[in-house]
């Protein structure tokens, strides 16, 4: 830290012939590069020109998701650099920021689903706090509603609180802008059953009160009809699917739960068909009393069904979700001073039981703001309030063998108190310097989380820029990580050393969460340079460095009861019975993930009729420190020898069932925009986002007893290469009128996510309309 | 559910001290306020003088007079401004109540957010008016201003106001930007 300043101040004090220039940047642009400008608020929570934003910020506008062939919120995310973007099943998404995909995730939660990136809607945070993570879904707004998206690549906790370790994506609404009424209605249908229906109705008095009400509803469905066994290691219709982990069902016999048995105990029944089905509603309502007094008020509920995963499953990789929720988010400027309180209510059931929970998040922000000439203060304060109910957590141990799931009025509650400040400080007109710290105290932990920022920019002349940032975040403790308290009952296979004969152990585990963890925190490094290459064309070109630590995994401590024969030598001869007690703990971990990556993005207008944007990212992680499954043997305790010439020994010993992986994270991974319009009425566009290789594993570490099992108990998929490729037609049929076709994933099926569906090409077909 | 909040006492001497820090903060200084304009200050500040290109009045000026109206609560933002503009403009910053006197020797205005009722000078002295709040144009009280569109820059002229301010644009500029009757 002290050299990073060090390095700042003395880099200022070597430029004293730039603090005495004008500034000529903005100054020597024409007018047309000057009103060609984006301005971008969330990289300092002020508009400032992207060009001189201190952060990796890219902003997806409404134009380019209209002319792009995408048809929900996460997929636009594939206009941005520097994000992996999969598509899990038909019309869902995991979408991480620049990677640690496998690494940061709750291993609870198998298979990799982002928790490390904060997503926003105006402001207002959207995150699951039960395991973490953003189920895009569940959202009540959809493509219609959204005015820009700004993602911010790298941490910025210090500006937004935690879980903004890989980045921050801000969904930013649109109401009513122009005056009077405003009228919006899009309608889709396509092959395989897709159906997309959006509206906006508002209207605008005089620009000082605007009231919009809007709806959609989307449907998509699967291309196939079979689930992943990981017994089998391939696809399986659901009559056929077996268990991965097998708990005992009756533990006089040591019978164990079947798939069929299990799933119609938990009424775990799957809409095979079905991939997606979301309706969501909300009423926007700005209204300006004076020029620095601003009330922004939404509400809005939603209703989805999907398959997915980012769940606890034994079975298979996909769980089924139904959701519903309601939400008020209200924004009050004044002055200096703005507030913003969000309220967010609901229930996430899954068809297996005991994922599902009910929750109510409440939030508070007080922020204040004070400019002096080349300084700035933004000061501010945040409350947060969370409850969540779910079996699995309360007081009393649930037993997932008698999966006896039921709710109770024992919530589990949680707050946060937080306290920020953001600094901005411009010594010169080319050089800016940006600071920001964040103190958070969960009152579930004793630890208090620093998080900061050091951002510096130089605009070497109006065309060239270089930018260096410095910044820590870390992860929120989850409900599930802290309060866990389950018992699981399951038969482990013991095989003898010729592995001649193999017998069930009943493994007992009592798993627990732990409350006083630290959480995987990230540091980072990036310089960049932004350069327009002339007035048509422009570059921008980021080098990043990270680290994670605090890794929180749990530990399994076992005891073995073995009891053995003993033949007339006194030397044991067989085997009578193993008996495994023991305990899963969440704790801190001695391990630490590092990626080193780059990214650029080009953009280029062609011609008035032509446009393009390419983009790509390069990373690689490595892991070093406690990364292999190892098994610890920490004590032995021999008994005596009874007449029946039998010993009862008692070993003690501590496995790690990391199931973290570098591998998933694709080498390379990025995508191209390519607009045309022809003419008036026609307009083309092709977008593709291409991937290399991945790995996805999964284990079953109930198996795990010793070094020779690790291998029966990993599962893996590859993921090969890949290019989605969109393309669509839209045609201007009046004024207010239009109508467009769109191809998707025209290379054809294909896996994006290891374990789940394929993805298929269709066909969509739309019309628009918009007063 | 904020019984919560009272239960843990080092949380609650926690919120103290940043209230208290906040309260220094708030008192301890002069209240400045930038936050209403969604355009920049320099980049409003460089396009300012393109614009006066294509107004066939002001282009034959060798130096272009301009008077920033602020208060309070737009202290940073007029310096920003200032700083902005540069030598491209000749500016001088006033107070609400020096307009009517410094007004006579000036070629426009560009009046801060809270200030702009008084735009009603600009049309006695046929002066133009400019601000950073395209609704001041759109409701007539001023004659150029700079908002967003599509989160870029965009120019709102308001024909009626420049008309009563003796003032004209040529079609050009008035292609690019957004015009009200």
């Amino acid at each position: 830290m002290r050299k990073i300043f060090v390095s700042i101040l003395l880099g200022y004090s070597l430029l004293p012939s730039v603090s005495g220039q004008e500034n000529k940047v903005y100054s020597n642009m024409s007018l047309d590069e000057l009103l060609n400008i984006d301005v971008v608020v969330t990289a300092s929570k002020q508009p400032e020109d992207l060009f001189e934003a201190p952060l990796s910020v890219t902003i997806i506008s409404r134009e380019e998701i209209r002319k792009s062939g995408v048809t929900s919120i996460p997929e636009a995310l594939r206009l941005s650099p520097g994000l992996i973007v999969r598509e899990m099943t038909p019309g869902n998404y995991d979408v991480q920021i620049r990677g640690y995909d496998d690494i940061t995730k709750n291993v609870y939660v198998t298979l990799p689903y982002n928790t490390t990136t904060l997503v926003m809607i105006d402001n207002r945070i959207v995150y699951s706090y039960y395991s973490g993570g953003t189920f895009w879904e569940s959202f009540p707004i959809d493509l219609n509603d959204v005015e820009r998206i700004e993602v911010v690549r790298g941490p910025a906790s210090a500006l937004y609180g935690p879980n903004a370790v890989t980045g921050v994506i801000n969904i930013i609404t649109s109401q009513a802008n122009k005056k009077g009424m405003n009228v919006f209605a899009n309608g889709v249908l396509g092959t395989n059953k897709a159906k997309n229906a959006n509206a906006n109705i508002g209207y605008n008095w005089n620009d000082k009160t605007k009231l919009t009400f809007s709806g959609n509803f989307s449907e998509r469905h699967r291309f196939t009809d079979e689930y992943y066994d990981y017994n089998k290691k391939d696809f399986t219709t659901l009559d056929k699917l077996t268990m991965f982990v097998e708990p005992v069902k009756n533990v006089a016999t040591n019978e164990v739960w079947t798939y069929q048995d299990y799933a119609a105990k938990l009424d775990a029944g799957y809409d095979v068909d079905l991939s997606v089905r979301k309706l969501g509603g909300n009423i926007f309502l700005t209204h300006q009393f004076s020029e620095k007094s601003i009330l922004d008020v939404a509400v809005g509920a939603q209703s989805s069904q999907s398959q997915r995963t980012g769940f606890l499953n034994f079975s298979t990789a996909l769980s089924q979700t139904e959701s519903k929720s309601y939400y008020m988010n209200s924004r009050i400027n004044y002055h200096d001073f703005s507030g913003q309180i969000s309220i967010n209510s609901g229930h996430d059931f899954n068809n297996y039981r005991f994922n599902s929970y009910k929750f109510t998040n409440a939030e508070l922000n007080l922020e204040y703001y004070k400019q002096f000439n080349e300084l700035s203060f933004r000061p501010g304060i945040s409350y947060k309030y969370l409850s969540y109910n779910n079996p699995v957590i309360y007081k009393e141990s649930f037993n997932i063998n008698e999966l006896n799931y039921q709710f109770k009025d024992e919530p589990r509650i949680a707050s946060t108190y937080s306290a920020y400040l953001l600094t901005e400080w411009k010594p010169t007109t080319k050089l800016r310097f940006i600071g920001a710290v964040r103190m958070d105290k969960f009152d579930v932990n004793k630890n208090y989380f620093a998080n900061y920022e050091i951002a510096a920019t130089y605009r070497l002349n109006k065309n060239n820029l270089f930018r260096y940032v410095y910044s820590r975040a870390n992860k929120s403790p989850f409900f599930f990580d802290s309060y866990l308290n389950s018992s699981l009952l399951v038969n482990a296979e013991y095989l003898s050393e010729d592995k001649k004969t193999s017998f069930p152990i009943p493994v007992n585990l009592d798993i627990h969460g732990q409350d006083h963890l630290k959480y995987p925190t990230i540091t980072n490094q990036e310089i960049s340079w932004r350069t327009k290459i002339n007035s048509q064309a422009s570059l921008d070109i980021e080098v990043f460095y990270s680290k994670v630590k605090n890794f929180v995994n749990p530990n399994i401590y076992r005891q073995y009861e073995v009891v053995q024969h003993m033949n007339k030598l006194g030397v044991a001869d067989s085997i009578i019975s193993i008996n495994v007690q023991g305990n899963a703990l969440f704790e801190n971990y001695d391990l630490t993930a590092r990626q080193l990556g780059a990214s650029f993005t080009f953009n280029y207008e062609i011609s008035e009729k032509l446009s393009a944007k390419i983009f790509a990212t390069w990373q690689n992680t490595k892991i070093s420190g406690r990364k292999n499954i190892d098994f610890i043997t920490t004590g032995i305790q021999m008994g005596e020898i009874t007449p029946q010439n039998t010993l009862t020994m008692k070993v003690s010993t501590i496995m790690n069932p990391t199931q973290w992986s570098d591998e998933i994270t694709p080498k390379m991974f990025g995508g191209f925009l390519l607009n045309y319009k022809a003419c008036k009425n026609w307009n083309f566009s092709t977008d593709a986002y291409f991937y290399t290789d991945q790995k996805f594993a999964n284990y079953n570490y109930y198996k795990l007893l010793d070094e020779t099992s690790i291998d029966r108990a990993k599962v893996e998929m590859n993921i090969k290469p890949n290019i989605v490729l969109n393309a669509k037609a839209s045609y201007q049929l009046s004024k207010n009128l239009s109508s467009y076709a769109t191809l998707k994933n025209i290379f054809g099926n294909h896996y994006e996510y290891g374990f789940v569906d394929p993805i298929g090409t269709s066909l969509l077909i739309g019309i628009k309309w918009e007063l | 559910m904020f019984k919560s909040i009272f239960k843990i006492k080092n949380v609650s001497y926690f919120l103290i001290r940043i209230i208290l820090f906040l309260f220094i903060i708030i008192t301890a200084t002069k209240i400045g306020y930038s936050q209403n304009m969604p355009v920049p200050e320099n980049i409003q500040a460089a396009l300012l003088p393109k614009i006066l290109k294509f107004s066939p009045a002001l282009s034959q000026q060798a130096k272009i007079k301009i008077l920033i109206v602020y208060d309070n609560n737009s202290l940073a933002s007029k310096d920003e401004l200032i700083k902005g503009l540069g030598a491209n403009l000749e500016s001088k910053a006033i107070r609400s109540a020096e307009l009517e006197k410094e007004i006579v020797n000036c070629n426009l205005v560009y009046f801060m957010p809270g200030v702009q009722e008084l735009a009603s000078l600009c049309k006695t002295h046929k002066v133009l008016s400019v601000a950073g709040i395209s609704q001041y144009v759109e409701d007539g009280k001023i004659s150029l201003a700079f908002g967003l569109q599509n989160n870029k820059p965009k120019i709102f002229i308001s024909l009626t106001s420049l008309e009563k301010e003796g003032q004209s644009l040529s079609s050009e500029i008035l292609r690019i930007a957004k015009v009200f009757n």
